[in-house]
């Protein structure tokens, strides 16, 4: 019966419930929104390391994200090879330019150059075209999502990057860095382009054979390339997300409005909750005087919070999903891992409990007596 | 016979802001089954404070009460309100049911209040009460299609659900027109028939005087008079 | 009677009445629902109307303060119910409406104090009704009794006529007659006796008595003009015509006007008669009120009217209706004997 007095409350106090279903809503949607556009830019800030299909990155010393990374001798190719653990290695040189587009304005791109026939660190889903398109000298490859961006160029169009001749081969999807526009090419392009001498090359990539071990093998490669980094591909890339988000302000914007969602979602679902006994003071007198204990008070309360949590995040995930929908696809990026929404639900009905607590301790502070007078 | 209340010494004060005020002095009073007691005076004068005290709905200052001979003086919140729901049944002013709740549900919250279930049988013997008070084709409706007599009934239906050995009634026709006072009041009388139940009545309706048992008149915090004498049971 | 309501509290009382007896009324009319089932039919105007007899009689009771008044007024009034089938709990309930009536209609001091006897009352109700059998008659009064029970009245106007033996049959009426009557009375209040039987016994007494009176040879003429009369209210006249006839036995010119007449009227008849004495009877408590206020009507009339005030509830009364009359007389022999005093 408490149970179903707690449904008949809400129900009945459409209002009201609307509010506080509304102060979840906000908490779902809000702190999920931002969670789905955070990912998304994770996604972004360590794009290229993710799709390398490498095990270790070998990167300048001192490097802490990889679109940070100062520059390698391309010998160390050579050196590595060399060892037994390693199936291949390739240099991947990567620059910074500006694209004259075909109306002749100027967008900044940053290049990168992969060396055939592996191309390994090159593009791994097309729009249109494939990895062979890299083969010619001048081909370039442009993002679907970046065409506009780019003045709208199409398959065969000719363009400038820092006054070199390019040719838009194929378009990538997905393949966006978060510091600027990614044009991939062939390694002699890129070198042309960033002006990048032949025994130069940003980083290195490592595959390691099957069966290897991978920490003797990184502590082989760290002891062979002494001015190097070597790091496992996990690790950059977890390194480049740190990176972006606490020396940058990303991190902090970002914190801050999820943790505005929840403080204003948390602040309507007290406010509303509270509200609510309040206006139904009397009723709750009336069970105590029947015989209601506190702690029947108590459950009532909660369930109502309960069931406004679930209303809520019903939908709040609703709203979230016509969102992440609405966003697929397009420049805003948005990326929700599969773990997030029960948890964030899970702590979403939490923060529901909390805010009922005041108002769970209003109505169990209502006197019998009152229900006489 | 053993009187379903009894009260011994009992007094209550409340603090008026300024000073300590007793608004009730010690007062001893049993009530009988199969009786209809109205506490009658003027408004101020203590009887519900009294009525609310017999009903452990608030602690007395000074005093000890039974219920049905078992002393509850001291126990825990929670213990007298479970004393409540199972000797008790409650009739306010102005009904007071729930607005959210349809009669039939109002009714089994009173019984069901303590549990997320309502035990076995209880919404057929809701159902039987609400016929036998006349309500049967308003179960289903919610208190705002009810008219003032029809609530009340509503409530009586809700206090008489756990089979109460007292029934206390506060001001139960104030709020009422002349017809539906005389329903509620004869449903009333007619419940205070059994020999195991008491119905206790505060009142200062003068149509409720002719139904009385028994008169106790409180007057500024006194027993005035009272039509019973005290030796006999 | 412990407590004697104040004279603040009787006013209060004559006051409110008529609401204090509605209210019993409504009382009733929700307990015999409930509580006394329903009151025998034929008793159902009686029950009502009891009520207005018991609220006149507890005003007149705490007006003249009378003492030990109460139970045997009440039981009078209940016992002939109780004989006729109502419920044993109806004096319990009629007390207990009283008491609530009481309560709620005056202010509370008010109430309490006029109510302290009838919870004492309430407090000491016999358990059964009758409480007890009253004593058969014997002799002389058994026989008359027995044939005014009968309805001979031939017979028993010639037993009556034979103990008068041709001499004045005061004496008769108050060893005979007065106790022959309560029995009657008693065996009424019992339902031994329909009030068809009282009635019919009542009338063949009254034809016997006024035989026996025929029977003597009255006195000389002696010039005493008395006027007799039941006070307002009061329907038992047979103590009153038997000191009627007695005084015209003696000589006296007598105007008897009977039960029950109102008190202008009675006060018109005795301008006109100009009466030296008047004698006015109440047997129920009740009616003293009535008795008193015709005394001092009566008074204010013919100032130089001598008063005398009979029967069983004006001798209760005697210390109080001492100031309004000249005398209280318990006899018929009595009551011939000061109207002739006084005429003087």
């Amino acid at each position: 019966m408490r149970r179903h007095i707690a449904l008949r409350m809400l129900a009945h106090d459409r209002a009201t419930t609307a509010g506080a279903v509304l102060g979840v809503v906000a908490i779902i949607f809000l702190v999920g929104q931002q969670l789905a556009v955070l990912n998304g830019l994770f996604t972004y800030m360590s794009v290229l390391v993710d799709h390398s299909g490498a095990d270790i990155w070998i990167t300048s010393e001192g490097t802490d994200n990889i679109n940070s990374a100062g520059d390698l001798p391309t010998r160390y190719v050579d050196r590595l090879i060399g060892l037994d653990d390693i199936a291949w290695a390739e240099p991947v040189v990567s620059g910074a330019g500006f694209l004259k587009r075909k109306d002749a304005q100027f967008q900044p791109v940053r290049v990168v150059g992969v060396r055939p026939p592996r191309m390994a660190g090159g593009p791994w889903d097309y729009e249109v075209g494939d990895n062979s398109v890299l083969l010619d000298h001048d081909a370039v490859t442009v993002d679907w999502l970046d065409r506009r961006e780019l003045g709208d160029p199409e398959i065969g169009d000719v363009l400038e990057i820092n006054g070199q001749r390019c040719r838009v081969a194929a378009f990538t999807r997905g393949a966006r860095g978060f510091s600027g526009t990614l044009v991939f090419t062939n390694e002699k392009k890129a070198r042309e382009v960033g002006g990048v001498p032949d025994d130069r090359c940003s980083s290195i990539l490592v595959k390691l054979r099957p069966g290897a071990n991978p920490a003797a093998a990184l502590a082989r490669i760290r002891s062979l390339l002494p001015r190097a980094a070597a790091t496992p591909t996990p690790e950059l890339s977890a390194n480049t997300r740190l990176f972006y988000v606490t020396q940058t302000g990303i991190g902090s914007s970002f914190g801050f409005s999820t943790l505005i969602g929840v403080v204003v979602g948390v602040v309507i679902i007290i406010l509303t909750m509270y509200a609510t006994v309040l206006n139904r003071q009397r009723d709750f007198a009336v069970f105590r005087a029947l015989g209601a204990r506190r702690r029947d008070i108590r459950v009532i309360v909660l369930y109502q919070a309960l069931f406004i949590g679930f209303i809520g995040i019903l939908l709040g995930f609703f709203l979230l999903a016509g969102f992440l929908f609405g966003t697929s696809g397009s420049r805003l990026p948005s990326f929700m891992p599969l773990w997030i929404p029960p948890v964030h639900a899970l702590l979403t009905l939490g923060l529901c409990v909390v805010g009922s607590a005041l108002a769970i301790r209003r109505a169990v502070r209502i006197e019998p007596a009152s229900a006489f007078r | 016979m053993e009187p379903v209340i009894r009260l011994e010494g009992v007094a209550r004060d409340f603090w008026d802001g300024v000073r300590r005020r007793r608004v009730l002095q010690p007062t001893d009073l049993e009530f009988w089954p199969g009786e209809l007691t109205v506490l009658a005076g003027p408004s101020g004068s203590g009887k519900t404070t009294l009525l609310t005290i017999m009903g452990l709905v608030l602690a007395p200052s000074a005093g000890r009460v039974w219920v049905a001979g078992e002393e509850v003086t001291g126990l825990s919140e929670d213990a007298l309100a479970t004393v409540r729901l199972k000797r008790f049944g409650f009739v306010f002013q102005s009904a007071g049911l729930v607005p959210a709740l349809s009669a039939l549900d109002n009714a089994l919250a009173g019984r069901s209040i303590q549990s997320d279930r309502v035990a076995p049988g209880l919404r057929e013997r809701a159902l039987e009460l609400f016929d036998e008070l006349g309500i049967a084709d308003y179960a289903r409706a919610m208190p705002t299609q009810l008219s003032g007599g029809q609530q009340q009934r509503v409530a009586i239906a809700r206090a008489l659900l756990g089979e109460p050995a007292v029934l206390l009634c506060d001001e139960p026709t104030s709020a009422l027109d002349v017809d539906s006072s005389r329903v509620v009041l004869d449903t009333l009388k007619r419940l205070a028939r059994d020999p195991k139940r008491g119905v206790v009545l505060v009142t200062h309706d003068p149509r409720v005087f002719p139904y009385a048992d028994r008169l106790v008149k409180i007057e500024d915090g006194r027993i005035a008079s009272d039509t019973k004498d005290k030796a006999e049971g | 009677m412990s407590v004697q309501p104040g004279v603040e509290s009787v006013a209060a009382l004559r006051k409110q009445l008529p609401e204090l007896v509605e209210r019993v009324n409504e009382k009733f009319r929700v307990d015999e629902r409930f509580e006394c089932g329903p009151i025998p039919c034929e008793l159902a105007v009686t029950v009502e109307d009891l009520q207005y007899r018991f609220g006149r009689t507890l005003l007149a009771g705490y007006e003249f303060g009378l003492p030990d008044w109460l139970a045997p007024e009440f039981v009078g009034l209940v016992g002939p119910v109780m004989a006729r089938g109502a419920r044993a709990e109806f004096p319990r309930a009629m007390l207990d409406a009283w008491l609530v009536a009481l309560r709620t209609t005056l202010p509370s001091a008010t109430g309490d104090e006029l109510a302290l006897p009838l919870a004492e009352l309430r407090a000491g109700l016999p358990g059964q009704w009758p409480a007890d059998e009253p004593a058969s008659l014997a002799g002389d009064a058994g026989e008359f009794f027995r044939l005014i029970r009968e309805r001979r009245r031939r017979e028993a106007a010639a037993f009556l006529a034979r103990r008068a033996g041709g001499g004045d049959p005061s004496s008769l009426f108050d060893e005979l007659v007065v106790p022959a009557l309560a029995r009657v009375g008693e065996l009424w209040a019992r339902n031994r006796l329909s009030a068809a039987e009282e009635h019919g016994a009542t009338e063949v007494c009254r034809y016997a008595v006024l035989r026996v009176l025929d029977s003597v040879e009255p006195g000389p003429r002696t010039g005493v003009r008395a006027l007799v009369a039941c006070a307002p209210g009061e329907e038992h006249e047979l103590g009153a015509e038997m000191v009627a006839g007695l005084v015209e036995l003696a000589g006296g010119e007598v105007f008897f006007i009977g039960r029950s007449a109102p008190e202008a009227e009675i006060v018109a008849a005795a301008r006109r008669f100009e009466p030296a004495v008047a004698l006015l009877s109440s047997t129920t408590v009740a009616t003293l009120p009535g008795l008193r206020d015709l005394a001092r009507a009566l008074r204010a009339a013919l100032p130089d009217l001598r008063l005398v005030a009979g029967g069983s509830a004006a001798v209760l009364a005697r210390a109080r209706l001492a100031a309004d009359c000249d005398r209280v007389v318990r006899t018929a022999a009595e009551g011939q004997t000061a109207v002739l005093e006084l005429a003087r």
